[in-house]
């Protein structure tokens, strides 16, 4: 539910750091409380993005919402494969369903970025994560990879 | 997206009420994203609005295909107008009805922070309303009216939804959210009467279907409250009974007040630039529509 090697933005984004380029999507814990994403609505390359400041939009069964920028900088590339089927935020909020690849600037608010553990405290979710659905999602892991590997 | 922390909720006590009587679609819609605004900037209360259409109008989900399943000429021919909404979903006839919109933030009322229980906390309102007309109404399921896939695609009205508000098991108000800064902006649609001939022949459903299936699967779909109720009921007595319910539900004081000069400008400015321009009402979503 809350990777421990993401970065969190209070906005429910999550931020994955990867040399300079940051990969950002939305958490698990929003996209179970939008519920089925129906569409998604993202910048094109080169477009900036403002620290705390919508930069795209989102529709779920019943609401249209900003997404809300995590850090300030660049749009290096987005998720083509996800605006054809926005589903996929649902399914794999961490993996596939992941939005843009952004290059932050040099003080794009990368280090006020909060821990798992602080996203976690942020959305109240209990301390103690339920044992049973971290075995699941580590299953769920293991058949993705036995999945690739058929590919 | 919605902020999950922050102060705990407390209820606003003093909300503004708005009957704004009838207006276009461009202007119906300019006049919910001017107070939206004005929420947000912290100059407007917590608001209700009560208004309708004149003339009737189809309205389209935020970032649904403008294509065959909407009859653009039987639109035209009829004289309605056929606007953008700045809410997702499907396409809403809007004739015959009351249209509610509410706009706070999302410390304004209970569980405000979350979709559902935002969902749920407004429909309380609009529930105890329809209660005073002896009215039973309680938010669907996904079951209701076909569930997903099931129903009519592309009709608002022919397809319930767990944030619909659905009394017989047909959906009698339609509803859509958006949010943005933590401020909420809900509409609803709550049809006095429908008139299937109408709807059908502006928002035909799937044409290789028989017209009288899907007048059939209609009527099974949806409802107007005037059915409900057993005689006509009309705007001003839905709009009494909703203006009730919904202080009483949330526990509110409806002030019966105007729109401040900012938010009269701004809806201005949004009905001709945004709402009324054919550049946002023909806007072909970048890619797929859901249906």
């Amino acid at each position: 539910m809350f990777p421990e090697d993401l970065r969190y933005h209070e906005g429910h984004a999550w931020v994955r750091e990867d040399g300079e380029e940051l990969t950002i999507g939305v958490t698990q814990y929003a996209s179970e409380e939008m519920g089925e994403v129906i569409f998604a609505e993202l910048p094109e390359e080169g477009a900036e993005l403002e620290r705390d400041e919508p930069y795209g939009s989102i529709e779920s069964a019943k609401a249209v919402e900003d997404l809300v920028a995590p850090v300030s900088g660049t749009v290096v590339r987005r998720n083509e494969a996800v605006l054809d089927a926005p589903e996929t935020i649902n399914d794999e909020p961490y993996g596939e369903g992941w939005l843009i690849v952004v290059r932050a600037e040099e003080d794009g608010g990368l280090d006020s970025l909060l821990s798992a553990e602080e996203y976690r405290a942020h959305v109240g979710a209990p301390d103690a994560e339920d044992s049973a659905e971290e075995e699941e999602e580590e299953l769920e892991e293991e058949e993705e990879l036995e999945f690739d590997e058929d590919e | 997206m919605s902020d999950a922390v922050g102060a705990q909720p407390s209820a606003a006590e003093e909300w503004r009420l708005l009957l704004s009587g009838a207006a276009d679609g461009a202007r119906n819609m300019a006049v919910d994203e001017a107070i939206f605004r004005a929420r947000a900037e912290g100059l407007a209360p917590p608001t209700l609005r009560l208004y309708r259409w004149l003339p009737p109008a189809v309205s389209l989900g935020r970032f649904q295909a403008l294509d065959e399943r909407i009859d653009v000429a039987a639109v035209a021919a009829r004289g309605y107008g056929l606007v953008r909404r700045p809410t997702g979903g499907r396409a809403i006839l809007h004739a015959d009805e009351l249209t509610y919109s509410v706009v706070v933030r999302e410390a304004d009322i209970s569980g405000g922070e979350a979709l559902m229980t935002s969902y749920r906390e407004i429909s309380r309102g609009i529930e105890a309303g329809l209660g005073y007309l002896g009215v039973d109404a309680a938010l669907g399921t996904e079951a209701d009216g076909g569930g997903r896939g099931g129903g009519l695609p592309t009709i608002c009205f022919a397809k319930a939804a767990r944030c619909d508000l659905v009394s017989e098991g047909r959906k009698v108000v339609g509803s859509a959210q958006t949010r943005s800064r933590g401020v909420i902006l809900q509409h609803g649609s709550i049809p006095l009467t429908i008139d299937l001939d109408d709807l059908l022949a502006v928002l035909p459903g799937p044409t290789d279907r028989p017209l009288e299936e899907r007048r059939r699967k209609v009527r099974e779909a949806a409802v107007g409250v005037s059915e409900l109720v057993g005689r006509s009921v009309i705007f001003d007595e839905l709009a009494g009974a909703i203006r009730l319910g919904f202080a009483r539900a949330l526990g509110v004081v409806l002030r019966a007040g105007e729109l401040l000069p900012e938010e009269v400008r701004w809806a201005e400015e949004l009905t001709a630039s945004k709402y009324g321009a054919r550049e946002w009402t023909e806007k072909a979503p970048p890619r797929r529509d859901d249906d």
